[in-house]
């Protein structure tokens, strides 16, 4: 499920998520969507205009065909009544034949206009969409490693997902059909006032009281969808925690309180949407009556007039002003929805485009590139920081040969992680300097650095996809027999050819098909066919059972030879292996040495050293 | 009638209000086809001499002496009677929300309590998101089908109805090519829209795969640098995209035509009315107010005819989401049957060849399992992953229920006493702990919400995961889990000891649950626990044979079997697992240990 940026209420977006997801909603706009105001609407258009590229040519000419076509189709009703008084009345029907033919011919080109600019529209929506989706895909994989710290990977796929879908809609539904709204007004007023200006005005009277009954139950309706929907995502929040931790609530007992819990908000969810349902089933009765209610005045008067006062309404008026009356009251409702959904267009588009706007961490890439490190690894008192006052990192200063094991030990959260995360570049250091075979790896162009690092995390991220696919992840260009190769040296390949599939097999989402230690296996036969100069290890701590442990120890121990590895040790055995030891507390390099000097000096690492075997 | 006892019974003890908005529907529609005969009303009596259309109740009621009375009269019947119809519409909204609200609630109650007490069986063999969809989605779409579709329906088929009723009151051959297209419209929506849910099928799927890649891409993003993918990455986005355009392409296509074909195919009976109309009137046969009246009565049924094909071949959907309900409820929960028997339990635990699999598995996870354990012992599980540990903990807890064999609580059967009189004794320590969205206190006395403040401290301080949390913004109040803080593997561990702390249970149980802390704190904590717990009966499944080294008994596992038990002593003295487990974990460390000295 995605998350957005929604800080307010991200259960909510949740819930719409779902919602289009079950309902296929995806061409209808929720009455209970929030409504965001963009801030700056002339550049945002601007630049929406922009992707239409050649096609905005074709944007104006389909508005400005389907407002003829619109204003011609308000026309109808004006050429009944002269069809009435002109021809009808005198008997003339060679003449209304003539005018039925005109009124059929508007209807036609209506509906034709009607047709063709929706679907060219949508068309070029759909053009314009991909190519701003595409940019702002290009553009999240240019920002640095920070950006998604600070706003939330889920947040920002969910931008590349709904908020380009609320610009198409915005694109190819909402804009025209606000323009079309709009003409439609002001036409049937200016042809209601020719007709006869006395019953215009009747129509006119009526509406500041129908505005106000339509905000109203407008602000109501919206009001409690919104607070339904904020208790679905409740309860599906109350399952979602209930069920996925069911063991651990019937091991607690906890069954009761969850049902109390439930049945606290399934309450709050069946008032909400009484109240939702009660609300906007009004609307519709109330629009309903004005509407009768207009035309049944407008035919009264003007009845009373046309006995009253014979030359001042014909017949044809009469029906003219009332029919027009009803095509008023439906767009004078739809005109407040059609207002906020384009603002919601546009503030998806200015989300999208302040994203596209972010600053490429390529911008000031440098240009030295180096084919091949051997591996002498220098930090120069490196402090780092994710935010600016407050340090994770203290003045780190180690020096140590080419293709040497480095070993960071200390205790949970005191900086271990943060320390070999800066190694590829991701971060900018706050101060100080890293070397890499003396040149500072700031100065080095970022994928080139990048390509000779490699990386084996604990917690490994697999993509959706094939086994094959996955560790060709490590080298695009490399044969499949290379690839086979490299899961032979990680030890995978004897687990992958047990599979039914073999390397064809897919891995989910997330990698949830496998099991840890599997994933590891194919993590490190990835990062071997890319054949890195440096290689940075997170060893895994004790989930992974003994003998995958074994397994993943001697493919490591591979993977390792001859490179220059840095890992951060929860085994003995790596720890005494390695030619430098660091041991890292609360920032700040307080220890290092091998193992042997280390134990000597009887301080920190002794210290650990010996809880860890006694235990 | 298997789909229409399914459909009712959800309704049971309320359904009279239903079908009392039902008819209600079915009433309004007979008023609303009135509507146009007002018209007919005035424009063919008060002002021609013809014969009114409206029923002889109302006409009579609408005679006045001038033209001008008549019309005032007219006009204040239509504004009343247009009143009362509002005020039948705004009832039947009331009655009618009030009835599928109420199937509702009490439709995900239901769901939500049998969900519950289902076994951890069914619930791991199914999906968490599945489940959720089910008992809100699911039931929202059953609330939408009866409470707006089939209403819809309804109140189209009683307009149609009672248009071309008061179409034929007036004029029979008009009535018939009035009518003449619309079912024809009727069939081309009820097939388009059948079609056209594949397509939109197609056209999710798509957007759900371009989104998994989106997702997967931002979450992995730090692979994708570290590998220099990101062109590889943009152009499988890019025919993602692609193929997601082209698939929506296909999908406009097809509504355009449908919405073109059928506003032709009505438009074609707006003028075949028209025109015939118009020559009917030309030749004195119908009455003008006749043939407005003809025009609004088709206006009225016309556009909805194309919703009816919709909400037809949408009604599927219904019935799929009926079955996922009635899925869930058809499950035997898990206290069913249960015996009455509550027992104190101090510890006396024996395993008599106890065997287990999973119903639909055919590979027995658990074989021939016998040991025994006395009140007040550690026992400590040891081995590979996948040897049945953890399952055979559950046994004890009947989160599984044995297969053959026999378990023994205090002498009796284990199954002879009731799952929550077992539950509430023994207290168990899992691996992955699970945090609940809300407080770090509240997630640490969540079995007893009433324990103060003081008292979760101590707990805290003991799991050695105070200082942790006094490091957090807000401390204890710290919100955890999905919108709070994320806690690291070692943290989550040390929460789940303290939250067992404040517990004083007979038994313990610990899957693992020190795994992810380092072996200090891993040590301190056990430090700490031998004194708070000293004459409970514990097991520790771990894989630190240090750890496991301290037990009263050690019980070795290996592929579902016992291979091994005894003290460390005695084990070590075998050749075995158990001797090869301890090579490989202290390999080399003594000797390194007595040179450091």
């Amino acid at each position: 499920m995605l998350k957005t940026k929604e800080q307010l209420k991200p259960e909510l977006q949740k819930q719409l998520d779902l919602d289009k997801a079950s309902k296929g909603g995806r061409w209808g706009r929720g009455p209970g969507m929030p409504v965001k105001k963009p801030k700056k609407i002339g550049p945002t258009v601007r630049r929406l205009l922009g992707y239409l590229g050649v096609y905005k040519i074709a944007l104006v000419f389909i508005i400005l065909t389907s407002i003829v076509a619109t204003l011609l189709n308000t026309t109808i009703p004006s050429l009944f009544s002269l069809a009435i008084d002109d021809f009808i009345i005198p008997g003339d029907y060679s003449g209304l034949y003539q005018i039925a033919l005109v009124i059929m011919g508007f209807a036609l080109f209506n509906g034709l206009v009607r047709f063709f600019s929706r679907y060219i529209l949508i068309r070029i929506s759909q053009g314009a969409i991909k190519k701003i989706r595409e940019d702002a895909f290009d553009k999240l994989l240019k920002v640095p490693v920070s950006y998604f710290d600070e706003k939330g990977a889920g947040d920002l796929a969910s931008r590349i997902t709904n908020d380009v879908e609320l610009i198409n809609n915005t694109l190819a539904q909402t804009l025209t059909q606000f323009i079309n709204t709009i003409i439609i007004i002001i036409g049937v007023s200016v042809l209601m006032v020719r007709l006869n200006w006395a019953l215009a005005l009747i129509v006119f009277g009526f509406l500041p009281l129908m505005f106000l009954v339509i905000i109203v139950i407008s602000k109501k309706t919206r009001k409690y969808f919104m607070a339904q929907q904020i208790h679905v995502a409740g309860l599906n929040q109350i399952i979602e925690e209930d069920v996925s931790g069911l063991e651990a609530v019937k091991l607690y007992n906890q069954e009761q309180a969850f049902q109390d819990e439930f049945n606290d908000e399934n309450i709050k969810l069946k008032k909400a949407s009484f109240a939702a349902q009660i609300y906007s089933g009004l609307l519709w009765p109330f629009i309903h009556f004005f509407n009768n209610l207009v035309y049944l005045v407008v035919v009264a008067v003007g009845a009373l007039l046309y006995i009253n006062y014979p030359g001042f309404i014909t017949i044809g008026g009469i029906s003219g002003v009332s029919q027009y009356a009803r095509q008023f009251v439906q767009p004078i409702s739809e005109i407040g929805q059609l207002f906020n959904a384009l603002m919601q267009g546009l503030a998806g588009a200015e989300r999208i485009f302040e994203l596209m706007d972010a600053e490429s961490e390529y911008k000031d890439d440098q240009t030295i590139v180096l084919d091949k490190f051997e591996g002498a690894l220098t930090f120069k008192d490196v402090s780092f920081g994710y935010k600016p006052n407050e340090l994770i990192l203290n003045n780190v200063s180690f020096t140590s040969k080419a293709g040497a094991l480095i070993a960071i030990v200390g205790p949970t959260g005191g900086g271990k992680t943060t320390l070999i995360k800066l190694l590829n570049h991701f971060y900018d250091l706050s101060d100080g300097a890293i070397l890499i075979d003396d040149v500072d790896i700031a100065k080095v162009q970022k994928d080139a650095l990048r390509k000779r690092i490699g990386i084996v995390l604990q917690d490994t991220h697999l993509f959706k996809g094939s086994i094959f696919e996955n560790i060709h992840y490590g080298d695009l260009t490399a044969s499949s027999e290379a690839v086979i190769e490299a899961a032979q040296k990680a030890g995978a390949h004897e687990f992958i050819t047990k599979l039914p599939d073999r390397y064809d097999t897919q891995i989910l989402e997330g990698g949830q098909n496998f099991s840890q230690g599997e994933r590891q296996l194919i993590s490190i036969a990835r990062t071997l066919l890319n054949n890195p100069d440096l290689l940075i290890l997170d060893e895994a701590t004790s989930n992974i059972d003994t003998r995958t442990e074994a397994k993943i120890q001697t493919s490591l121990k591979g993977l390792m030879e001859g490179r220059t590895s840095i890992v951060i040790a929860h085994r003995l055995q790596t720890i005494e292996k390695a030619d430098q030891i660091l041991v890292i507390d609360q920032g700040a390099l307080i220890e290092q040495g091998t193992h042997q000097s280390l134990l000597a000096k009887k301080g920190f690492y002794y210290d650990l050293y010996q809880s860890q075997f006694t235990i | 009638m298997k789909k229409l006892r399914q459909f009712t019974r959800f309704m049971k003890g309320q359904i009279h209000w239903y079908l009392l908005s039902l008819f209600l529907i079915f009433i309004l529609q007979y008023f609303r086809t009135l509507v146009p005969l007002f018209t007919q009303h005035v424009i063919d009596v008060i002002f021609g001499n013809g014969e009114s259309s409206l029923p002889d109740f109302i006409a009579n009621l609408l005679v006045g002496d001038t033209i001008t009375q008549a019309l005032i009269l007219v006009a204040v019947f239509s504004i009343l009677f247009t009143l009362v119809r509002m005020g039948l519409i705004f009832a039947r909204n009331v009655i009618n929300a009030m009835f599928t609200e109420g199937v509702a609630f009490r439709l995900r109650n239901k769901l939500y309590d049998h969900l519950q007490n289902l076994s951890t069986d069914y619930h791991s063999h199914a999906e968490t998101g599945d489940l959720i969809q089910r008992v809100t989605t699911d039931v929202e779409t059953y609330k939408t089908f009866i409470g707006e579709q089939l209403v819809e329906v309804v109140r189209m088929v009683s307009l149609l109805a009672f248009a071309i009723y008061q179409m034929a009151v007036m004029d029979i051959p008009m009535m018939l090519v009035s009518t003449a297209i619309a079912p024809v419209v009727f069939f081309v929506s009820f097939l388009y829209f059948n079609k056209v849910k594949n397509v939109f099928t197609e056209v999710e799927e798509s957007e759900g795969t371009m989104t998994t890649t989106v997702q997967e891409s931002m979450t992995g993003v730090r692979v994708v640098k570290a590998f220099n993918n990101e062109i590889y990455e943009v152009n499988k986005f890019e025919n993602h995209s692609v193929d997601f355009r082209d698939k929506s392409y296909k999908l406009i296509t097809l509504m355009a035509y449908f919405w073109a074909g059928t506003d032709v195919l009505i438009f074609g009976q707006y003028m075949a009315t028209a025109v015939y109309g118009i020559v009917r009137v030309t030749e004195g046969t119908l009455a003008t107010g006749e043939f407005i009246a003809f025009l609004a009565l088709l206006g009225l049924i016309v556009w909805p005819i194309r919703q009816l094909g919709r909400i037809i071949a949408d009604s599927g959907k219904t019935s799929v989401s009926l079955d996922r309900m009635e899925e869930i409820l058809e499950q035997i929960s898990e206290y069913d049957n249960e015996p009455d028997t509550h027992i104190d339990i101090k510890g006396d635990i024996v395993f008599k060849n106890v065997s287990f699999k999973f119903s639909d598995d055919t590979k027995h996870l658990l074989k021939d399992i016998s040991f025994t354990v006395k009140p007040g012992e550690t026992v400590a599980l040891i081995g590979r992953t996948g040897s049945g540990k953890s399952t055979l903990l559950k046994l004890l807890l009947r989160l599984y229920e044995i297969d053959q064999g026999e378990i023994l609580v205090e002498g009796r059967p284990i199954q002879s006493i009731h799952k929550k009189s077992l539950r509430s004794q023994m207290g168990m320590v899992l691996q992955e702990p699970f945090l609940y969205s809300r407080s770090v206190f509240d997630n640490i006395r969540i079995m007893n919400r009433a324990i103060e403040p003081a008292k979760v401290e101590a707990a805290a301080s003991i799991a050695s995961v105070h200082q942790d949390i006094k490091q957090f913004e807000k401390g204890y109040d710290t919100l955890v889990g999905e919108r709070g803080v994320t806690l690291s593997g070692g943290q989550k561990q040390r929460l789940a000891i303290a939250r067992m702390l404040l517990e004083d249970k007979p038994v313990l149980m610990f899957d693992d649950s020190l795994s992810a802390v380092d072996t200090e704190t891993d040590r301190k904590i056990r430090e700490a626990l031998d004194t708070t717990w000293k004459n409970a009966t514990v097991f520790i499944i771990t894989h630190r044979i240090t750890t496991a080294m301290e037990a009263d008994k050690i019980i070795v596992l290996d592929q579902g079997q016992i291979i091994q038990q005894g003290t460390h002593d005695e084990l070590l003295g075998q050749e075995g697992l158990y001797q090869r487990l301890w090579a490989i974990q202290t390999d080399r460390q003594e000797e390194t240990f007595k040179e450091g000295l």
